[in-house]
């Protein structure tokens, strides 16, 4: 029972949402100072992914690997959380911030 | 309209078919059939469509904040919710199992742990963007152009899809760990473990140089003009 | 043509084998040595002065040599030439270069040939050659530059004897061309006279523009025998046979009737002088009937090439008039003839042996020989003959009454030369050997008159110095200045008559011949020049009015003759230097170094007595009027000039004045001649009155003619100032045009150094600098993606990204 003009909720409506994730996960990453904002970021732009393989589970064919592999995004989304809050901490100590414009050692 | 048989034993989330979601989910109080009554007697967007955008709006609209706040701390409530809004969506889809990992592990184990952090920065409400050469200028532009080549590509693709039955996921799941998934899931297991050693072992440099275990709140000292961290502990030399 | 006879009765002969380079070599060698000798002379430092006895050794060389070359020749000519018959008198030399090379049909030939008239030549140049060198000798004393004033005059005996011997263009030319050059050496000899250096250098170029017109006439006449007959430019040859002329065959007697062979001719274009009369004589055999020129006589023979060239014309004009009044203006130009006769006054500058030898007797008279040699060509033109007789006559009429008002001795002797030259050339035009007798005369006589007056500025110079000398030691006061010079000098001439006595009779007989007593040859020359005039064949103007004139100018002559012994000899006009005093005759100033004593002066006394001898002599030997003779008998001089002069005219023989006509002729020359004399005595002689207007020419015509007839002030407006001033037009040129060039492309030059230089620094440099600093700004710009930063990789690699599948996407779909 849907509305006239109104489409069915379809695989290209969790695309769309996907995508615009995805590109504010990525503004996110570009555009933040603080590192924890930036990790912020990296998890928008995983979930972004992970959404999209659902999706795809749902309203494609091959059901169930699309979950799996959300499952595992989400796995590796809390290891690397936590490896990055480590690294975190560890930057912490030899540049006394975290504002990710001030690391710019890399550039020598 | 047709009812399903309520709960079942195995706590998942009821299946629903689409025409009778809204009757499922809220249950035969009169909150829900009225709004069922509402929903279906008008010609109105459906209740699926209505519940979809509701959830994107809560997804997106947390994503926007984290995104684009000046406080941190909003935006780290705001990912919550952008999280939680993923979660809905995926329950929306009928990924029970994914779903609940969802909330289990992201919202209650990163974001929290986010928050954490969040929280435990000195000065919270100075975050500025101020990339020096990197500002709003050059991202949402590149960020633009990746996001609508996206959404080009995904309203324009002719997408096959169809309709899964909605069932419960969870011995499927299982099942693929365990058949053809079965290396990956041991080395997800063994990424796992590295990352818990390997962040142990990064923090406990930190704590060795530190010379003091154990992690309270670290205050802020004033000196420190940016949001330092001092996850650790207390004031630590600097090696 | 075939079938017909070609003939010639006046080939030239081929003549037998003579040392005639020896009559060259010798002259040369002693001016050679003696040039030697000026160059040792002028090696040595300057400011020692040469000694003297190279000077004097100069002259006994030079004067040796030319006495060798006069006993050389008179061997030759009385040797070979004089033996062989009238009709093959010719001497080659054994060597014979005829024929030196040959430009497509032009043979051209540098030889020597000796017929009779270069006989008479070679004798008269090197016999007053030999005397004016012995008294040069004498006469130089002690000038430094002797042996370059000797080598100079060998030279020019060499030149002259070359231009006399050549046969053809080449040697003529040469010699002619020697004989100039010598000129200019010697009239400016004392070249640091400024009046010596500037008559130098206007006789020599006159002489060479008359040159340029000598050189157009005979290649006009080279051209006119290339252009005739029926094969144009080509050599050939023609057989022809030498026959007696009509005179010949009566001359001599039947019996001996000598067939001589016939002689291949070479016909064509031809610089030599014999083959060129040779060609124009020869004669076709026609029979009569075949003969078809209008109004000519059944039996007279046509001359192809006589009669052709006689036709052809150029730009209008008869050939044979254009190309001989072209010769005359070459020949008027080396014997100042008008109009170019303003150099021979001038010339008088030099020193008075060079006066005597070139400007009197030999070079001047170049002309005329020129012409005796051309008598063929003037044969066939009239116009020419007529146009040259008539110029002579005008310009011995001139001269004589320029020299009738001249002050100086040596330029009345100079005018006197120009005018007996017109005399010459009126003869030889007519036509027969007058002239050169008139040569061989004049030679003498005004060869005496010049030495004589040589003798006397030494002794008026050695008694005005005497007399200064004196006047020092008693320690009067001297007026100074050229006036007082010339009072001096004209105080000294009183008493000379005394003390050059010797001198004074040899002027005097030498005044004698040049008026034309019978008494000296003067008298037998001019009348065989009146006959010739009076006989010419070929005169478009009347006889008697050319006749006429000569008898005013004979008048004339007698009367600036005699004027100048008198003013010279008889020392009763002089006055006291107080009031008027008579410009007189004066001698050339500063003529010549200082003279020497009574030892010298007798050698130049016996050169002039030995010269008036010969002047005396020579007329009545060479030249003995046919009308004093029972047997009317040609002169000798003509008797041994006939082969030369014979054929000109073809057939025709030479008209011969009738008897009575000669005896009007020959009273007629005496009488003017006396009535000159007695005028001249009257006005000038011892018994006339005080200080006449003997000096300073009073009427605007005395004037006038004293001043050279205005032909001076002629050539100054004619060519001296057109010459300056497109000299001053040439520089104005090259200072402003040229230079300006110059320095505009130098400055262009530098300017477009400079916009180089600017446009390197700037533009070039600036690219390359623009470059590399462009690069090294690309580079840090480029560096900053370098950055370190965090969000700008992640961006940057978004954008990678989504950059690649965007152009995969465009591109695949």
């Amino acid at each position: 029972m849907s509305g006239a003009g109104w489409a069915a909720i379809g695989l290209r409506h969790f695309v769309v949402l996907s995508a615009v994730l995805f590109t504010l996960g990525l503004t996110t990453v570009a555009t933040r100072r603080n590192a924890v904002a930036v990790l912020m970021g990296i998890e928008l732009i995983l979930n972004a992914a992970a959404l999209n393989f659902v999706a795809f589970a749902h309203y494609g064919h091959g059901a169930i690997t699309g979950q799996v592999f959300a499952v595992f995004v989400v796995v590796l989304a809390a290891a690397e959380a936590a490896v990055a809050l480590a690294i975190v901490l560890s930057v912490y100590r030899s540049f006394r911030a975290i504002d990710v414009t001030r690391l710019e050692t890399l550039r020598d | 309209m047709r009812f399903v048989a309520g709960l079942s034993d195995r706590r998942v989330l009821l299946a629903w078919e689409p025409a009778h979601a809204p009757l499922e989910l809220f249950g035969t109080t009169p909150v829900g059939i009225g709004a069922l009554c509402v929903v279906n007697a008008s010609p109105m967007p459906g209740l699926e469509t209505l519940v979809f955008y509701g959830l994107a709006a809560l997804t997106l609209g947390g994503a926007a904040g984290v995104a684009f706040s000046r406080n941190i701390l909003r935006a780290a409530f705001l990912l919550l919710g952008a999280l939680t809004g993923t979660a809905g969506l995926y329950f929306f889809m009928g990924a029970d199992f994914v779903g609940v990992t969802q909330i289990l592990i992201y919202v209650g184990g990163i974001a929290v742990l986010l928050l954490f952090a969040v929280l435990l920065t000195s000065r919270i409400d100075d975050v500025r963007v101020s990339n020096r050469a990197l500002g709003y200028g050059t991202a949402l532009p590149v960020a633009g152009l990746v996001g609508t080549f996206l959404v080009v590509a995904a309203t324009r693709a002719a997408w096959r899809h169809t309709e899964a039955v909605a069932a419960p996921t969870t011995a499927r799941i299982g099942d693929a760990f365990l058949r053809e998934y079965l290396l990956p899931f041991e080395l997800v297991s063994i990424v796992l473990l590295m990352a818990l050693v390997g962040a142990m072992v990064i923090a406990r440099r930190a704590v060795r140089d530190a010379g003091v275990a154990a992690a309270t709140a670290a205050g802020v000292s004033g000196a420190e003009p940016e949001n330092s961290v001092d996850l650790a502990g207390s004031r630590s030399a600097t090696p | 043509m075939r079938g017909l006879t070609y003939f010639s009765t006046h080939l030239t002969p081929r003549g037998t084998v003579a040392p005639l380079w020896l009559l060259l070599a010798l002259p040369l060698a002693g001016a050679l040595v003696c040039g030697a000798l000026a160059l040792r002379a002028a090696g040595r430092a300057s400011g020692a002065p040469a000694p003297a006895a190279s000077g004097r050794l100069a002259g006994v060389i030079a004067a040796l040599a030319v006495t060798a070359t006069f006993v050389a020749g008179a061997v030759i000519v009385l040797g070979q030439l004089l033996p062989l018959p009238p009709a093959e008198r010719a001497l080659r030399p054994a060597v014979d270069s005829a024929a030196l090379f040959t430009i497509g049909g032009l043979r051209a030939s540098f030889g020597l040939f000796m017929d009779p008239l270069a006989a008479v030549m070679v004798l008269l140049v090197s016999g007053l050659g030999a005397l004016i060198h012995i008294y040069a000798a004498a006469y130089m004393g002690d000038d430094p530059a002797q042996p370059r004033f000797f080598a100079f005059l060998n030279l020019f005996v060499a030149a002259m004897l070359l231009l006399v011997l050549g046969d053809g263009l080449l040697p003529l030319f040469f010699g002619w061309e020697g004989v100039g050059l010598c000129s200019y050496f010697l009239i400016g000899f004392w070249h640091r006279k400024p009046a010596a250096a500037s008559a130098a250098t206007k006789a020599f170029i006159v002489n060479r523009v008359g040159d340029v017109a000598l050189l157009l006439g005979l290649g006009l006449m080279v051209w006119g025998l290339a252009n005739v007959g029926s094969r144009p430019g080509e050599i050939g040859h023609l057989q022809v046979e030498p026959r007696e002329s009509a005179a010949a065959r009566a001359r001599e007697s039947s019996s001996v009737q000598r067939r001589r062979p016939a002689r291949r001719l070479p016909v064509g274009p031809t610089l030599s002088f014999s083959e060129m009369r040779d060609e124009i004589g020869v004669e076709i055999a026609l029979p009569p009937s075949a003969v078809r020129e209008p109004g000519a006589p059944a039996d007279v023979h046509v001359y192809p090439s006589r009669a052709l060239i006689a036709r052809m014309e150029v730009a209008g004009l008869p050939l044979a008039f254009v190309a001989c009044l072209l010769i005359f203006l070459g020949a008027a130009g080396k014997s100042a003839q008008l109009p170019f006769s303003a150099w021979l006054p001038d010339a008088m500058a030099g020193p008075t042996p060079v006066s005597a030898l070139i400007h009197a007797a030999t070079m001047v008279t170049a002309g005329v020989y020129l012409f005796a040699r051309l008598g063929f060509l003037f044969a066939l033109s009239p116009g020419a003959v007529t146009v040259v007789v008539m110029v002579g006559t005008v310009t011995a009429l001139g001269a004589a009454g320029a020299a009738l008002f001249q002050n100086d001795l040596k330029r009345v002797l100079a005018y006197s030369t120009v005018s007996q030259l017109g005399y010459m050339f009126a003869a030889t035009a007519g036509g027969g050997s007058s002239g050169i007798f008139h040569v061989v005369t004049h030679g003498f006589f005004k060869a005496a008159l010049f030495l004589a007056a040589g003798v006397i500025i030494h002794a008026v110079q050695e008694r005005m110095e005497q007399r200064m000398e004196k006047e020092a030691h008693a320690g009067g006061a001297e007026p100074a200045g050229d006036e007082a010079q010339d009072l001096r000098k004209m105080r000294e001439l009183g008493g000379l008559a005394a003390a050059l006595p010797w001198t004074r009779w040899a002027y005097f007989v030498a005044c004698l011949a040049l008026a034309g007593f019978p008494i000296a040859s003067g008298f037998y020359s001019k009348d065989q020049i009146f006959a010739a005039v009076a006989t010419a064949p070929n005169l478009l103007v009347s006889p008697p009015l050319v006749l006429g004139t000569l008898a005013v100018t004979s008048f004339l002559t007698a009367c600036y003759a005699f004027r100048s012994y008198y003013l010279v000899f008889s020392g009763a006009h002089l006055s006291d230097t107080k009031g008027q005093p008579p410009a007189e005759v004066k001698p050339a100033p500063a003529d010549g170094p200082a003279p020497h004593g009574s030892a010298e002066s007798r050698l130049l006394a016996g050169v002039v007595l030995a010269l008036a001898l010969g002047a005396i002599v020579a007329g009545p030997l060479l030249g003995w009027p046919r009308n004093w003779t029972a047997s009317h008998a040609t002169p000798a001089l003509d008797t041994f000039l006939e082969p030369v002069f014979a054929g000109n005219f073809g057939e025709v023989p030479p008209i011969e004045v009738p008897s009575p006509v000669e005896w009007g002729l020959q009273v007629g020359g005496l009488a003017v001649a006396a009535l000159g004399w007695l005028v001249a005595r009257r006005l000038y002689g011892p018994r006339a009155s005080v200080a006449p207007a003997a000096g300073a020419p009073s009427g605007g015509l005395g004037r006038f003619l004293a001043g050279g007839g205005g032909l001076d002030t002629a050539y100054r407006l004619l060519a001296v100032r057109p010459v300056l001033a497109l000299a001053r037009a040439a520089v104005w040129l090259d200072r402003r045009v040229v230079d300006r060039a110059v320095d505009g492309v130098a400055t262009a030059g530098v300017t477009v150094a400079r916009f180089t230089g600017l446009f390197d620094r700037r533009v070039v440099d600036g690219a390359v600098n623009g470059a590399s600093a462009g690069v090294i700004a690309a580079g840090r710009r480029a560096a900053r993606l370098q950055s370190g930063r965090l969000n700008l990789y992640v961006v940057l690699l978004a954008a990678g990204i989504a950059g690649t599948v965007v152009l995969v996407y465009f591109f695949s779909s």
